[in-house]
């Protein structure tokens, strides 16, 4: 017996949990039914003097999704985002340091950031440093850093709107009207709420998992304002800069993204009911610290289409 | 599986506790012991009448990441009370039961307290609740593809533990086990 999930099961301390009894399931429901004060949870996103603002956005969550202004603003937000869209000079030797800042929303203290390093090209392999930053008040020890990198380069996989490789997103079509097209014949299929829901989901992933140019920024942006439903939700203050929440209303929408209407560019994104959130910066630099690629683990993975996973294609690890 | 009613009325609420109350003790037990077991699945069933038009269908990983967020609460109140950092990692809460491999659950325990708490935690929710890696997802609150990552390294970081020789201190916890080809 040497791996662990054989080893686990063989030590299961539950393996012969008893059902309930009667009295213990009515015990239970009637516990469950007695109304009582729903109990009172300590929120946090680190974002400064907005956090207040943040707590708003949560507590409208997709309640507040719909209405004509809420489309109209929408639709204000996104042509402003479409013509500020901008990228800095980049050569294809370089990578885009994207830190992915993550607050999962358990009582302030499962925090952690991403780090990966994007290769312009796409040619290179992309390398990620994960790293625990839950203040250090938290209970318990703080996760250890991991790195991990691909044995693949983005551009040596398939195409896919979950893992965009600039291939991928280079070979995308910059007129609107064609985009829209191409969105929504890949989002057949992929949401069960709809095209409409299905068209959203895609562009998020690939504003949030890539690095789409600043043309395909702007093209996402003009395609995203034809898409029935979708609404601006809240608008806040995060770091000083004024930023629009946007939702649709979907069973399928888990996440709704955040967007900086003056650099034309995604801040992040929250949860519609989780109070999962994940702030971006982005900046070009020459290469992968030397730390990172030494500690990196090379994990078997490449991306793929397998029966259930996400439809817009994922990690499909061996081992 | 069969159908939930509309989540509105006391029927709905049977119906979600008899297809998987069974599974949320089993997952309490195996965090915080029997004593407390049915406090979480209790505060477990309570939350899902309370955000009644919120719980999915299927269900079950949704209430399991309702009872993760309970466990951690019940273990840093645990923690208050004795001022013992390390009763958040679950060491005071002795989870052994009478059926459970002595010797191979020392041995899992130690493999998994040399892991990040959530990839250890990835790692018994795949065994014990067998869930998949979208399952484990919305337990943790992470991303699909992070789950299905973390898993892989877990299992690699596992195997190459436990294909170690024996370091001197955990072949004292697992005497039996000394030897045994790899």
């Amino acid at each position: 017996m040497n791996d662990i999930d054989t080893l686990l099961r063989a030590a299961d301390p539950a393996a012969d949990t008893p059902d309930f009894t009667d009295a213990e399931r009515q015990a239970i429901l009637t516990a469950a039914l007695t109304p009582q004060q729903a109990p009172r949870r300590r929120l946090g996103w680190r974002i400064g003097a907005v956090a207040a603002a943040t707590l708003t956005a949560i507590g409208l969550g997709i309640g507040n999704l719909g209405g004509s202004s809420a489309e109209a603003r929408a639709d204000e937000v996104l042509t402003e985002a479409a013509i500020n869209a901008v990228d800095p000079p980049s050569r294809p030797d370089q990578y885009w340091e994207v830190t992915a800042a993550r607050d999962y929303g358990t009582d302030g203290c499962a925090m952690s950031d991403e780090i990966y390093y994007l290769s312009v090209s796409g040619d290179q392999p992309t390398w990620y440093l994960s790293r625990d930053t839950s203040p250090a008040a938290c209970p318990g020890e703080p996760e250890a850093s991991y790195t991990w990198t691909l044995p693949k380069s983005p551009n040596e996989m398939v195409d896919s709107w979950r893992w965009p490789s600039p291939a991928f997103l280079a070979s995308l079509p910059r007129d609107v009207d064609q985009l829209r097209e191409r969105l929504y014949q890949d989002a057949e299929g992929g949401a069960v709420s709809g095209r409409d829901v299905g068209v959203f989901l895609l562009v998020g992933y690939a504003l949030t998992y890539g690095a789409p140019t600043a043309d395909l920024r702007a093209a996402f942006f003009e395609v995203l304002k034809t898409v029935p439903g979708i609404t601006v939700t809240d608008e806040m203050e995060v770091d000083g800069r004024t930023v629009a929440v946007f939702g649709i209303r979907g069973e399928d929408v888990t996440e709704m993204i955040v967007i900086d209407p003056e650099a034309g560019d995604l801040v992040g994104f929250q949860g519609v009911e989780s109070q999962r959130k994940v702030t971006y910066t982005r900046e070009l630099v020459d290469s992968v610290p030397e730390e990172v690629r030494a500690a990196a683990s090379v994990l078997n993975c490449e991306v793929g289409f397998a029966e259930g996973i996400d439809p817009a294609g994922d990690l499909v690890c061996d081992g | 599986m069969r159908a939930l009613p509309p989540p509105q009325d006391q029927e709905w609420l049977e119906a979600l506790f008899d297809l998987n109350a069974t599974k949320v003790r089993a997952y309490a037990i195996r965090r915080v012991g029997h004593d407390s077991a049915d406090d979480i699945v209790s505060e477990v069933f309570a939350t899902a009448w309370r955000r009644r038009h919120d719980v999915p269908e299927p269900a079950l990983a949704w209430l399991l990441r309702t009872a993760h967020h309970a466990v951690a609460h019940e273990r840093r109140s645990l923690a208050r009370r004795l001022g013992v950092r390390d009763a958040v990692a679950g060491t005071l809460t002795d989870t052994s039961s009478p059926g459970a491999d002595a010797s191979g659950r020392a041995l899992a325990e130690s493999v998994l307290a040399q892991l990040a708490p959530t990839d250890a935690e990835i790692l018994r929710l795949t065994a014990w609740e067998q869930l998949t890696p979208a399952e484990i997802a919305v337990v943790l609150d992470l991303s699909d593809s992070a789950a299905r990552t973390r898993l892989m390294r877990a299992r690699q970081r596992a195997k190459r533990l436990l294909d170690e020789p024996p370091a001197p201190s955990r072949a004292a916890a697992v005497p039996q086990l000394q030897g045994e080809p790899s």
